[in-house]
């Protein structure tokens, strides 16, 4: 028995490796803002809950799911 | 007739709960730790328990293996428990975790594997979690 998880990854090639079970990668972020720049209050919410998403709309495991947010 | 050996396959739980009824647990390698906490050092394996509740302001966060500056300006931005406290209060979601966990950047990758994670799994599996939400920085 495990525990449900997804991903938010701005490394997708490194974390395809890893084989993730759910992943975003949320476009064009970099490693220090995976969930968008500073302040950006609705864009984190809505990376946030498109990552939750996944959950309930999966797609093939180890897939990562890019969505452009720029 | 060789076997073809298959690759690893992909670690999977099926997800079968409604989120607005679930308890969320964020799990990150940012760095993040509380004041008062030990910050992380270099290639370290250590982790550190992050109260649910916890004031924001206290967070901080071990300049490793990114710019620090959009995390210290908000932590939302790597490790996002404020968005988390507003959909709990949105009704998005049912619960948060007692604690979030937080580790460094860790280079000794068997060890990782090996040891800590299983430790890491270990006290998430207490919380109770339905789902786990995963950033890297």
């Amino acid at each position: 028995m495990g525990i449900a998880s997804v991903l938010i990854t701005v490394s997708p090639e490194e974390s395809a490796q890893a084989g993730p079970s759910r992943a975003l990668y949320p476009k064009p972020f970099e490693v220090g803002q995976s969930l968008g720049p500073p302040g950006n209050t609705e864009l984190q919410t809505r990376i946030l809950t498109d990552a939750m998403d996944l959950l309930q709309h999966p797609s093939e495991p180890g897939t990562i799911v890019t969505r452009d947010y720029s | 007739m060789p076997v073809q050996i298959a690759r690893a396959c992909v670690p999977y739980t099926p997800f079968k709960k409604k989120l607005e009824e679930s308890r969320v647990a964020l799990v990150t390698t940012a760095g993040v730790y509380a004041e008062g906490m030990e910050p992380f050092t270099d290639n370290d394996l250590s982790f550190r328990m992050i109260p649910q509740g916890v004031e924001p302001a206290s967070l901080k966060v071990v300049p490793g293996h990114y710019d620090p500056a959009s995390a210290e300006a908000d932590i939302n931005c790597v490790f996002p428990v404020e968005r988390l406290a507003e959909l709990l209060s949105a009704g998005k979601i049912g619960k948060i975790a007692d604690y979030h966990v937080s580790m460094g950047l860790a280079t000794a990758l068997r060890k990782l594997k090996e040891e800590t994670s299983w430790e890491i799994a270990d006290k998430v599996a207490r919380m109770r979690p339905d789902v786990v939400i995963l950033t890297g920085g």
